[in-house]
């Protein structure tokens, strides 16, 4: 009976046996109901047969014992069967404290991975073993929805709230990540990767490259996306809820009071640290977050000068 | 049920009844103290004067069990509806709640002018 | 060609040779000819949508197949879907089988009211229209329609979404219709415990399909003007949250479901007494599982959302409900079995398809308990696994009993029989072919292959191949079972009487029937399972003999227009009213599903409403409610006189009661024009665009409700009402009455907090 098992992916993490478990008892009873009413259909159907034209058929009505009978145990097996898969299920929706966090974001059609330390990737996730991770899951458009089979857990992933799944990888492995509700076009090639790493490789993986390494703009664009500048300022002129950042730098500014800026270092540090201080015209007060504290002066000058690269 | 005297009396009260019920729902609503009594309030008079319509105007007081019912169950079904998903709605954590979650606002295409996917 | 047997007449004048060209058809009040038109109808939609299915499983059979590009394939599986569902599947038995049979069972001459059936019809046509035209506008959100990527502005989401708005409608009518027929026309005799099994599923359908039904109008209504004019109720952009369209949605999806299968089930509880010659076993037992199943089927619809960001209350509790909803359908299988035991079974293709639907919901249901279950439906929600459940639920299902159905109504149908060996050959090949096709999809669940893809990673490809492989046979199966029976429709060798030897009612008329069913409304003296008694024998020759003589009946043959003449004055009075207030019922859910948006957003949003609600002028709001009211009373006295049979005194009424509406109007339409002045549309969040949608579907009724008066106003002077005859002046009141009711909920909840 186990061999129906093989036909689901490798078990990823303890949770994953877990389900399998409950999915391999719940297909037993399936398969004996399955079978017992089939087996007593085809019985039934061969040794009453009509043999003759004229035959005696019994006159039997009802049974009322009967019929409590297989009222009350099925009901009884659906309870049973509800408790087991309720019990597991809760577990895996009370994420452990103090875990991994890791914001997901879902677009059509990939998936961005924004880790603690604030390194990126996309569409491949990489988590340490034996180690409760905690993905925060949030769309950039429409509707997707997060599956790992390997883990046999997923989560719809909607714009305009966070959802959350959470577990502890127990093997370490790649593993496909499908996007499971339908977004679009290349639904279907929004596909991505599960790693599974030592905690010693994630621990090197997941360190941000040093500014030194690389151009200050590149480690600047880094930034601009860990810190998801992108969601309110385009690059590529598009107004949004923020004014465009393509050939920000230099630009005269119209500002809500009236008056007339050129945009230059002074006003973009400013506008990272007190944003409200000045504003753009025909953009409103209190929407943009401040990072005063939260940038370094070294983060603060790579983004400046990726800025100025638009 | 003929028309008569009595009848038009009646339909004349029920309208009198609904018109002063109306008084008070705009007293109610607008300048008794506002909260949650006011919301109720309102809600229980609205309450009111459907049952008002629905017995006087509609002739339910007369009609059979079986009309009233065709007439409930529906008020159950939508109650279920509600029922659930403010099940749902109350009970969420704060990161999944509609509206309510994240600072950061998510822009939308509204004219769908560069929306992704197909427009016709 | 011989087309008679011996010994009998030429042949009559049934429902079928009454009248003759097509505009007599399209025009048709009669059921049986309703029921025809339906199923040619849907019959065409089965195959249009299998066509598309095989298209499908043709890209599908190698991975990175390039035989459809991706944007048909992705317009493909909408299409199937959406024609699947709301052209075949949900019309289904109630719109064939049930419009054909019903009358027929319960002795009456026609359903409660012929020309509303009529219009059901039509409007299934109009909206076969509207998704025919829909088939060309590369719509590809699935049939699901989720927002937010069905509102991104599309006229193809529009066009489908209204098409599926006017098939409910269809739908809502035809349950309307079978309610009050069921209550109001049981000939002498046929008390609610001798009903045949299939009126009782019809019945708990009909109640599914008139409580649901309204709350994916509203769905849909709101989708449509999300597209349209951006009210924003499901738009995260708007706070408006896409989880919400998901309940709503499935608050109908999910009894549709069972809207799809109860029919199918009452025809099994019809055949297999039948085959085995001996009662139906545990008859109160299969009402009871009926009606159980039409009330817990409302109570269950979270389980398509367990992940898509419900509170874990509520997957709990949703999770819970979905379980108890498996214990009536065993209790039916339980049931049918029984009636097999100690019987004297014989296996014609109709017996072979009940068969083999009993063996198809096992694995159905089955698995089933897999998708309620929390822990693995965390692992197979949106993968093949679900597709594989649904196709064995429906196709395996409630098509299989459709077609156990034509099966065995044949002869009645249609006065020939088919080709047996023929039908059995093609039920096999659907039987192989269709197990074939969807077992292998439940390992692909397993495996975790995702739905809607049009490609997949190469390991997935073997399950495939065989899944389409079959896929073929099983089209090539329902092919097969069309050319039989259509052959035999016109061609088919004469059937005798009662070739089953079947106690149905049904049964006791000509093979076709008459036009009007019954030359005598009959009386019925037991019920029609009463196998294996030494009297059977003798109740069968009756029917026989009454068969054979009703072929001789000439009674009316043609419709005609007026009041349904099958009922007495009474009786349709009686029978009015009740539609009446069961189509309020629809209304009032309708609205409610408003009712229950504006209660969710106002809860997240207090602020918001409480501040954006001082925009409506609540002086204006309680003059259109004093406005409103006041036309009530005036309709209520326009019923009184109309009960008098005072024609110039409904006039005079109905007169003040639209002044009143139009007044109503007028200051409506003072609101809205200053709305529009203060750019508050479209709409810029989801209060405004609750009061557009709710004020708007209001005013609409408003304006339908003073069609409506007009109507009765021409009436009445043309002296048509009496003391004798009132019934559409106060069914037009009680419309009228709540358009008032809903106002009165609307102006507090919208003007005053």
């Amino acid at each position: 009976m186990t061999k129906f098992l093989d036909w689901m992916p490798v078990a990823a993490s303890d949770y994953a046996k877990e389900v399998d478990w409950i999915n391999l008892m719940i297909t037993t009873a399936a398969a004996l109901c399955i079978l017992a009413v089939t087996a007593a259909m085809l019985f039934f159907a061969w040794i009453y047969r009509r043999r003759a034209e004229r035959e005696h058929s019994a006159y039997i009505t009802h049974n009322y014992l009967l019929e409590v009978l297989w009222t009350a145990i099925p009901t009884v097996v659906v309870i049973a069967v509800f408790y087991f898969g309720t019990k597991s299920y809760v577990a895996a929706r009370t994420p452990v404290k103090n875990a991994l966090e890791v914001q997901v974001t879902g677009y059509q059609w990939g998936w961005d991975f924004l880790y603690a330390t604030g390194k990126q990737s996309t569409n491949e996730l990489v988590v340490p073993v034996n180690t409760p991770v905690r993905l925060v899951l949030k769309s950039r458009d429409v509707n997707h929805s997060f599956f790992v089979p390997a883990l046999r857990l997923k989560e719809d992933v909607l714009a305009g709230a966070y959802h959350y799944l959470w577990f502890t990888a127990t093997r370490i492995g790649e593993y496909p990540v499908f996007c499971t509700e339908y977004c679009g076009l290349s639904h279907a090639y929004m596909q991505g990767k599960l790693r599974v790493v030592s905690q010693a490789d994630y621990a090197s993986f997941s360190q941000i490259e040093q500014t030194h390494e690389m151009p200050v703009s590149e480690a600047g664009q880094q930034l601009f996306a860990a810190k998801g500048c992108m969601a309110c300022h385009s690059v590529d002129g598009t107004p949004r809820v923020g004014p465009t950042l393509k050939a920000i730098f230099g630009r005269e500014e119209k500002l809500v009071d009236g008056s007339k800026i050129v945009v230059d270092e002074n006003y973009l540090a400013e506008s990272l640290k007190q944003p409200n201080a000045k504003i753009a015209e025909g953009f409103a007060p209190n929407m943009m977050p401040s990072f005063e504290g939260q940038l370094s002066e070294q983060e603060l000058e790579a983004l400046i000068a990726y800025l100025k690269t638009l | 049920m003929e028309d008569n005297a009595s009848t038009i009396r009646v339909y004349r009260s029920t309208l009198l009844a609904l018109l002063a019920l109306t008084v008070l729902t705009v007293y109610t609503g607008k300048f008794a103290p506002p909260g949650l009594g006011s919301i109720a309030g309102v809600i229980i008079i609205a309450s009111l004067k459907a049952g008002l319509v629905a017995a006087f105007f509609m002739h339910l007081r007369f009609e059979s069990r079986l009309i009233i019912a065709v007439c409930l169950y529906p008020l159950v079904v939508l109650s279920l509806l509600i029922g659930g998903t403010y099940l749902d709605v109350a009970t969420r954590t704060k990161e999944a709640s509609p509206a309510a979650a994240g600072e950061e606002q998510i822009p939308q295409q509204r004219s769908g002018a560069a929306s992704p996917g197909p427009s016709h | 060609m011989n087309e008679n047997t011996a010994n009998e007449p030429s042949p009559p004048l049934n429902y079928l040779t009454a009248e003759r060209g097509i505009w007599s058809w399209w025009m048709s009040t009669d059921h049986k000819r309703i029921g025809l038109m339906y199923l040619g109808s849907m019959i065409f939609f089965f195959f249009l949508g299998g066509f598309i299915a095989l298209a499908i499983r043709s890209q599908l059979f190698r991975a990175g197949s390039t035989l459809l590009a991706p944007q048909s394939y992705n317009v493909a599986f909408t299409i199937h879907g959406v024609i699947m569902i709301f052209l075949f599947i949900v019309p289904g038995v109630p719109a064939t089988l049930g419009n054909f049979l019903l009358p027929l069972m319960i002795g009456a001459k026609d359903v409660a009211f012929p020309r509303m059936n009529r219009l059901s019809y039509w409007i299934y046509a109009l909206g076969a229209l509207f998704a025919f035209g829909a088939l060309f506008m590369g719509v590809d959100t699935g049939w699901t329609f989720y927002a937010p990527y069905s509102i991104q502005n599309r006229w193809g989401v529009v066009t489908m979404t209204l098409a599926a708005f006017v098939l409910g409608f269809s739908s809502i009518l035809t349950g309307l219709n079978f309610l009050v027929t069921i209550h109001k026309l049981r000939c002498p005799g046929m008390s609610w415990n001798r009903l045949p099994l299939f009126v009782w599923t019809l019945y708990a359908t009909a109640i599914l399909q008139v409580v649901a039904t309204p709350v994916i109008g509203i769905t849909l209504l709101l989708l449509i003007l999300e597209n349209l004019f951006g009210v924003g109720v499901f738009n995260p952009a708007m706070g408006g949250d896409p989880v919400l369209f998901q309940h709503f949605f499935w608050f109908y999806s999910h009894p549709v479901v069972y809207i799809m299968i109860l029919p199918s089930m009452g025809i099994i509880s019809e055949i297999v007494p039948v085959f085995s010659r001996k009662p139906i076993f545990g008859y109160k037992a299969l009402v009871a599982a009926s009606i159980g199943i039409a009330v817990i089927s409302v109570l269950v619809w979270g389980h398509h959302m367990f992940v898509a960001g419900m509170s874990d209350a509520a997957r709990i509790a949703f999770s819970l409900l979905t379980f108890l909803v498996a214990v009536p359908t065993a209790v039916k299988v339980f049931n049918w079995l029984s009636t097999m035991y100690k019987g004297s079974i014989s296996f014609e293709s109709p017996m072979l398809y009940a068969m083999a639907f009993i063996f198809l919901f096992m694995i159905a249901g089955t698995s089933g308990i897999h998708l309620a279950t929390l822990a693995t439906d965390a692992h197979y929600h949106d993968t093949y696994f679900v597709v594989a459940h649904f196709h064995y639920t429906i196709q395996g299902g409630a098509v299989i009993g459709l077609y156990a159905g034509l099966h065995f109504w044949f002869p009645l149908i249609f006065g020939r029989v088919y080709n047996e060996k023929l039908a059995r050959l093609a039920f096999w090949m659907v039987f192989i072919g269709f197990n074939g096709t969807f077992l292998p999809q439940f390992a692909l669940g397993m495996e975790g292959m995702p739905r809607r893809y049009f490609t997949y990673p190469a390991e997935f490809e073997p399950l495939h191949q065989v899944s389409t492989v079959f896929a073929f046979l099983n089209g090539t199966g329902y092919s097969l079972v069309l050319l039989n029976l259509l052959y035999a429709a016109f061609r088919g060798k004469r059937s005798p009487a009662n070739p089953w030897g079947s106690l149905g009612l049904e049964w006791s008329t000509s093979l076709p029937p008459p036009h009007d069913n019954f030359e005598r409304i009959p009386v019925v003296e037991d019920w029609s399972y009463g196998y294996a008694q030494p009297q059977t024998a003798v109740r069968l020759k009756q029917m026989e003999e009454a068969s054979r003589a009703a072929q001789l009946h000439q009674g009316p043959q043609t419709p005609h227009e007026g009041p349904p003449r099958h009922m007495q004055p009474e009786q349709a009075y009686d029978a009015a009213k009740l539609g009446m207030w069961i189509f309020l019922g629809t209304e009032i859910l309708l609205f409610g599903g408003l009712f229950c948006a504006y209660i969710i957003y106002r809860l997240a949003n207090l602020e918001l409403f409480a501040t954006a609600s001082r925009h409506l002028s609540w002086p204006l709001g309680t003059l259109n409610t004093v406005i409103l009211l006041t036309s009530s009373y005036f309709m209520a006295r326009a019923v009184s006189r109309a009960r008098s049979g005072d024609n110039d005194g409904i006039i005079r009424c109905l007169d003040l009661t639209l002044l009143c509406a139009l007044a109503f109007l007028v200051i409506k339409g003072f609101e809205y024009a200053a709305k529009f002045e203060h750019h508050l549309f479209p709409p810029p969040n989801i209060y405004f665009g609750l009061y557009f949608a709710t004020t708007g579907l209001h005013a609409l009724h408003v304006l339908c409700g003073m069609g409506v008066i007009v109507w009765l106003r021409g009436l009445a002077e043309n002296e048509r009402f009496s003391k004798t005859y009132f019934t559409p002046v106060e069914m037009g009141g009680l419309y009228w009455h709540l358009v008032d009711v809903i106002w009165i909920y609307l102006f507090p909840l919208l003007y005053l907090i």
